[in-house]
């Protein structure tokens, strides 16, 4: 089955479009009320939806914030990086750097982080720890807008150096207390969450297509 | 004295230079471009730190670079994943459907 919708997601510059839109139509509102325009009703504010990325402790601890406007990195062993500018052109699905805060993983030797994008989707960043031929590689996921309660998970696979490794890790509510994967095998992974956040590291991928599904309330 | 004024000058317009050089634009190397099933579309060979993909539809994307990391893929359909990495590189941007059937995709990198 071929997917092939005509109307396809938003790309970098595409994403540009959509914010100055958005910004064009918040300042015609705007505009309007300040012409007398019935102000719409008082919507009281959400609660943050993950109690870690309200969490100010440790904020991006462990992840160098480089400026753009420096001279490019070279390749090093100094850990990972991300870049406080998105890069031109990235939209608004890249992470507010000012949102990225420290998560803790249950996984040994992987390293991650939430993170707000400026669209208003959530983010995960992962890094594995073994950088390639000295330099540090960070894995990024983002869920769209619409998505931002349903949290944002990756799958890193192929990575050098570790054959057949296989490695999932994503970012999930308040409220919810597990995540399961159907594996490639025909088993299935639950892997608890603990403070907005999950993953998995093993051998055994993904069934093909499969998607993590989270779990409220007990799951032992 | 002049001397010191033409390297205050110089240094001036250097440091002016460099501020307004803008940061590295996205490319997309390839777009609308059908994938089969657990396929991939391998890039130009580029100076490259970021990959980046973003898919149509119900299909599962990944970036990748060749050679120098994992490749990342959504586990959702229309997430958006990206591979970051800490300095340039000379490799492959690539994309990899993480579908089992045939989907398309856009790939952009950033030099």
């Amino acid at each position: 089955m071929a997917t092939n919708n005509s109307t396809p997601r938003p790309g970098p510059r595409r994403r540009s479009l959509l914010w100055a839109a958005a910004l064009v139509a918040a300042g015609g509102l705007a505009t309007a009320l300040a012409r007398g325009g019935a102000p719409a009703e008082a919507t009281p504010a959400q609660p943050p939806s993950y109690a870690a990325l309200a969490a100010g402790g440790e904020g991006a601890s462990g992840l160098t914030i480089v400026d753009g406007s420096a001279p490019r990195a070279t390749p090093g062993n100094a850990g990972p990086t991300w870049p406080a500018v998105p890069p031109e052109g990235s939209g608004g699905s890249w992470p507010l750097t000012s949102s990225i805060r420290r998560l803790k993983l249950a996984v040994p030797g992987l390293s991650a982080w939430i993170a707000r994008s400026a669209a208003g989707g959530v983010c995960v960043l992962l890094y594995d720890g073994k950088p390639v031929e000295g330099v540090n590689a960070v894995d990024l996921a983002c869920s769209t807008p619409a998505g931002f309660g349903a949290g944002a998970s990756l799958e890193v696979s192929e990575i050098p150096g570790m054959p057949g490794r296989v490695i999932e890790a994503g970012v999930e509510p308040d409220g919810v207390s597990a995540v399961s994967t159907p594996l490639a095998d025909g088993t299935t992974a639950v892997s608890p969450v603990s403070g907005n956040a999950w993953a998995r590291s093993g051998t055994e991928p993904p069934a093909p297509g499969a998607e993590p599904t989270a779990i409220t309330g007990g799951w032992r | 004295m002049r001397r010191s004024g033409i390297t205050s000058l110089l240094a001036t317009l250097g440091c002016t230079l460099a501020l307004a050089t803008p940061s590295a634009s996205a490319v997309e190397y390839f777009h609308h471009v059908g994938i089969g099933g657990g396929g991939n579309a391998f890039g130009p060979f580029v100076t490259v730190r970021v990959s980046e993909t973003v898919g149509y539809g119900q299909g599962l994307g990944c970036a990748g670079i060749r050679s120098i990391a994992g490749v990342v893929c959504e586990s959702r359909p229309g997430e958006f994943v990206a591979l970051v990495l800490g300095g340039d590189v000379r490799s492959e941007p690539y994309i990899h459907n993480h579908s089992t059937f045939e989907s398309f995709f856009n790939g952009y990198y950033y030099p």
